[in-house]
């Protein structure tokens, strides 16, 4: 592989890169509302530095018509993943562990259901959502979205990397399979779980055009509606924009940096192939 | 928003609102809530880029939902043909002469009125004074006889772009959307779309039409006097208001905005037209809708009328400053409509004001046009992109043909 | 693989359920409505296979297909590159690697349409800092996302940016289910850091891989809030992809059949991506 200071050195680039954006958005919201542009035209120091450090725009943030819909977001990723982890990881255990009839078929159309484009099936979703009784309420903003036909394809396909030796032996001990995936294939997994999770967690987080569709009334706003608020056809306020977005964004790495204790390599890796 | 969930017995209102600032939007349904507290309206406002296709899924869905919802002015024959919006003719036909004739006209599809208005739009030419005085140029007259003509425009344009310094002549707010657009076509004397609404063959690709439209795509390529490519109206209006161009095609809304910009020393006159043409100004106007599935319907009723009492229209123009669409308005308030800008406004919304095309494919003809105007404004070659144009939007047109 | 009798269907049951309920019965009517035309007030006409005809037989649709094909052909190799090459930089459990993980999490943190809003204003060729930089520094301001030839690699780059440190967790997940010893015991017996790479470590990764190229082709193919939000499929259709096609007919030309029958040819395509990838990376046992 190439040498540590060339890996470091592109490393360094490849977040900075994804950085830059962030700095330019996170310096831009402390700027006065109007001064945003004012630096854009000619490159000078104050292209990179408010000319007078303004909190005006973070104000709007610590406000209720922000801070409601971003624990409104909080409770409704955690209602998802917790549940979400668990089901997708049972039915991803299923199709990587167990021969039965129809299995082919029904991953199949687990992998259609990621595949297709959201906005072809929101409509037949909303009258469905409707009929339940359920528009504007949480479970319509929740249990759509547990059930997750990726995250069923990623545990399959590192459930498939657990050799069948393990399976086996477990089984003669008197394991029953409810024993075997709860307490040997998930704490083999932890990367895994953590993954998972993250997937379900994003997926909520940035979810956008389903919340503004089916839950929008200002008791069950999510974040990214609550930000889009913002773009004011005829009045945009980009400072304002920009500080929510960044609180939206810093909130959510939090679970990320909690999850990076699962990244470690198993102990137990002997039972891998 | 509206008033609190807790009261039990009020019947709720789906409603869905444009997504002005909040504390636009909470003050009429307080003012609402205190007179009608038996009605509880659950009031959603969604971003405009986001507003239609929202209403499209819930709309399309067919169901209750929601009771009531915004409708852009130039959508309600859209809203109609499709059974989405209750005919309100008998609601509101028997006071009709308390509007304004361009506000009544836009609710309105082959005679029967389906959306009420809320306010109305026009647009001024604002002047950066002092990029005029550094460049010796004359402030153009507010009486609207002595507007500039669009010649004149491109003279003053091009004195006041500095390319070397990133200054420009003109900038348009809606650079490439037909509403801000249109005018200039239609000063030239073209035609925009059939009698019926339902063809625009012979019409925006008339040799009128291509000819203005030449003479838009000349403002950002020949005579370069505008920025290409600036499609977001902030960006737009911050371009004139950090004193980087002279004259700025803009809504009344700027109005406020700019009064509110320290060191902007500016003033709104009339918008252009052609020297042989006729003055021709854009208008649009925002409407409220009622679903007619909706199972409520006398609380619907109730909050529409609500909405159209002089009391509520005057606050909302007190809250943000659009030309209102009752009469009883401008009586009421003249020391604010005897200032420069709004007598210019009042004049245009009497003489010169052109609603957008009424056609019930009308999301379909701005979708189309938005995109050929961008192409035309990044220098593609104007009669074949108007041609094509042309193409799409009678295709699309033809759904509504019975 | 064992057979268990009814033990797969308790384990598949919930997560089934919920699938059938809220994505495939909605897919199912999506594909029937293909088949149909709406009339204005609702009302639906059985037309066959009408709205797939006019679809193939339009120009457009076809340029708006080979697009898409190339943007994929382009997005995908780039993302799964990415993803890998940083996973494998940042795999070791130093405070280092973790900031930068957590730095390369972030794009993924704002939803897709309020990441084309934040890309539009910085490559805006009047106002946007990246033209301020560039003619800063003495270079010419470039149009970006409005000009016709720059457009689409723009779209490239905001597609890569976001996606590369997301599929990069799962790369990272893979990399850590491979056991250490293997690899020290491939150094012990001499063979270099490109060695151990190329025969121990891709051998094991080919799930992740299959998992990572799968996943990357479908957002690929559904990209499309970007376009919608920033080109509005211009300049002159030259970021006309599919995905936009089918929400432009749908939404702005208010035309359903027409829309969901672009979404399953779409569904089709990226079927048939994924089948071919999931072949091609199958693991060798």
């Amino acid at each position: 592989m190439l040498p540590g200071l060339t890996q470091g050195l592109l490393l360094v680039l490849a977040v900075l890169a994804t950085l830059l954006p962030f700095i330019w958005m996170g310096v831009s919201s402390f700027r006065d509302p109007g001064e945003i542009f004012r630096n854009a035209m000619r490159l000078n120091w104050h292209s990179f530095v408010p000319e007078r450090l303004s909190l005006v725009n973070w104000e709007g943030v610590m406000r209720p018509d922000f801070l409601r819909p971003l624990a409104n977001s909080i409770f409704v990723t955690v209602a998802t993943v917790i549940p979400g982890v668990l089901i997708n990881s049972a039915a991803g255990f299923a199709f990587a562990v167990f021969r039965f009839p129809g299995r082919d078929m029904l991953f199949a159309a687990v992998l259609l259901s990621f595949m297709v484009p959201f906005e072809s099936i929101v409509i037949p979703l909303f009258s469905l959502v409707r009929w339940l009784g359920w528009v504007d309420t949480y479970p319509v903003l929740i249990v759509p979205e547990i059930a997750n036909g990726l995250v069923i394809f990623l545990f399959r396909q590192f459930f498939t990397k657990l050799g069948r030796e393990l399976f086996e032996a477990a089984l003669i001990d008197g394991a029953t399979w409810g024993r075997i995936f709860w307490s040997i294939a998930l704490p083999l997994s932890w990367p895994t779980v953590a993954s998972a999770g993250l997937i379900l967690f994003l997926t909520q987080w940035d979810a956008f055009f389903w919340p503004l569709v089916a839950a929008s009334s200002p008791e069950y706003t999510l974040v990214q509606v609550a930000i889009t608020r913002n773009l004011d056809f005829e009045q945009t306020n980009y400072g304002r924009l920009f500080s929510a977005m960044t609180a939206a964004s810093v909130v959510a790495v939090i679970p990320f940096l909690l999850l990076q204790r699962f990244y470690i390599r198993s102990i137990t890796t002997s039972g891998m192939k | 928003m509206g008033g609190g969930h807790a009261k039990a017995q009020a019947t709720q209102l789906a409603t869905i609102w444009m997504g002005w600032p909040e504390q636009h939007v909470r003050p009429l349904f307080e003012m609402f809530s205190q007179a009608h507290p038996e009605i509880d309206p659950v009031v959603t406002p969604i971003p405009f880029d986001n507003l239609l296709q929202a209403l499209e899924v819930q709309l399309g869905a067919r169901t209750p939902l929601p009771d009531i919802y915004m409708a852009d002015g130039s959508l309600t024959a859209s809203y109609a043909v499709r059974g989405h919006a209750l005919d309100l003719t008998s609601v509101f036909g028997p006071e009709q002469d308390r509007f304004t004739a361009a506000g009544w006209d836009q609710g309105t599809w082959r005679n029967r009125l389906y959306t009420a208005p809320l306010h109305t739009s026009s647009p001024l030419l604002y002047i950066n004074r002092r990029l005029f005085a550094a460049a010796g140029i004359d402030i153009p007259a507010a009486d609207p006889a002595q507007r500039l003509t669009w010649e004149q425009t491109v003279e003053i344009g091009r004195r006041l772009t500095d390319r070397s310094r990133d200054t420009w002549g003109l900038v348009i707010e809606q650079s490439a959307r037909p509403y801000q657009i249109l005018p200039i076509m239609q000063s030239h004397g073209a035609t925009v779309i059939s009698e019926d609404g339902l063809s625009v063959t012979g019409h925006i690709d008339s040799p009128r039409f291509v000819e203005a439209a030449q003479f838009y795509a000349d403002l950002f390529n020949r005579h370069a006097i505008s920025p290409k490519g600036v499609f977001d109206l902030a960006l737009a209006r911050e371009v004139f208001t950090s004193g980087r161009a002279g004259m700025l095609i803009a809504g009344t809304w700027a109005l406020d905005l700019f009064d509110r910009v320290q060191g902007l020393d500016y003033v709104a006159v009339p918008h252009p037209s052609f020297a042989a043409g006729r003055p021709v100004t854009c208008t649009g106007s925002w409407h409220i809708a009622l679903n007619p599935r909706s199972r409520n319907r006398d609380q619907q009723l109730t909050l529409l009328r609500y909405f159209m009492s002089p009391g509520l229209q005057q606050a909302w123009f007190r809250l943000r400053t659009n030309p209102p669409v009752l009469k009883a308005t401008y009586e009421t308030m003249p020391e604010v409509f005897s200032s420069p800008a709004w007598r210019i406004v009042l004049h245009e919304l009497n003489t010169t004001a052109v609603p957008r095309p009424r056609t019930p494919g009308f999301r379909e003809y701005e979708d189309v046009l938005h995109t050929a105007f961008r192409d035309i404004q990044g220098g593609a070659e104007v009669a074949p992109r108007l041609q094509r144009a042309t193409r799409d939007i009678d295709r699309e047109l033809l759904k509504y043909r019975s | 693989m064992f057979k268990a009798g009814r033990t797969p269907w308790v384990f598949l049951l919930p997560a089934l359920l919920g699938l059938a309920l809220f994505r495939l019965a909605p897919i199912g009517v999506a594909a029937v409505g293909s088949f149909y035309t709406e009339g204005l007030t609702g009302e639906m006409h059985f037309t066959g296979l009408d709205n797939l005809v006019s679809v193939a037989t339009d120009p457009d649709m076809v340029a708006a297909l080979l697009r898409t094909l190339l943007f994929v052909a382009v997005v995908v190799p780039l993302v799964v590159g990415m993803s890998f090459a940083l996973a494998l930089l940042v795999q070791a459990p130093t405070r280092f690697s973790i900031a930068c993980r957590t730095i390369l999490v972030l794009p993924v943190t704002m939803s897709v349409a309020l990441t084309a809003v934040l890309w539009n204003l910085l490559f805006d060729p009047i106002l946007g800092p990246v033209n301020t930089v560039l003619s800063g520094m003495g270079f010419e301001r470039q149009f970006f996302f409005r000009g016709a030839d720059q457009a689409l690699p723009t779209m490239v780059a905001l597609a890569t940016w976001r996606a590369s440190g997301y599929w990069m967790i799962f790369m990272l997940a893979g990399l850590l289910a491979i056991a250490p010893d293997l690899r020290e015991a491939a150094r012990i017996d001499g063979a270099t850091r490109w060695q151990s790479l190329r025969y121990i470590t891709l051998p094991l990764m080919t799930r992740t891989f299959a998992f990572v190229a799968v996943g990357a082709t479908a957002v690929a193919f559904l990209f499309f809030a970007p376009i919608l939000v920033i080109t509005s499929g211009g300049p002159e259709a030259r970021t006309e992809l599919l995905m936009f096609k089918a929400y432009e007919a749908g939404f702005l030309r208010l035309n359903h059949g027409r829309a969901l029958a672009i979404s399953l040819a779409l569904l089709v395509l990226v079927g048939i991506f994924a089948v071919l990838e999931l072949r091609l990376l199958r693991a060798r046992e």
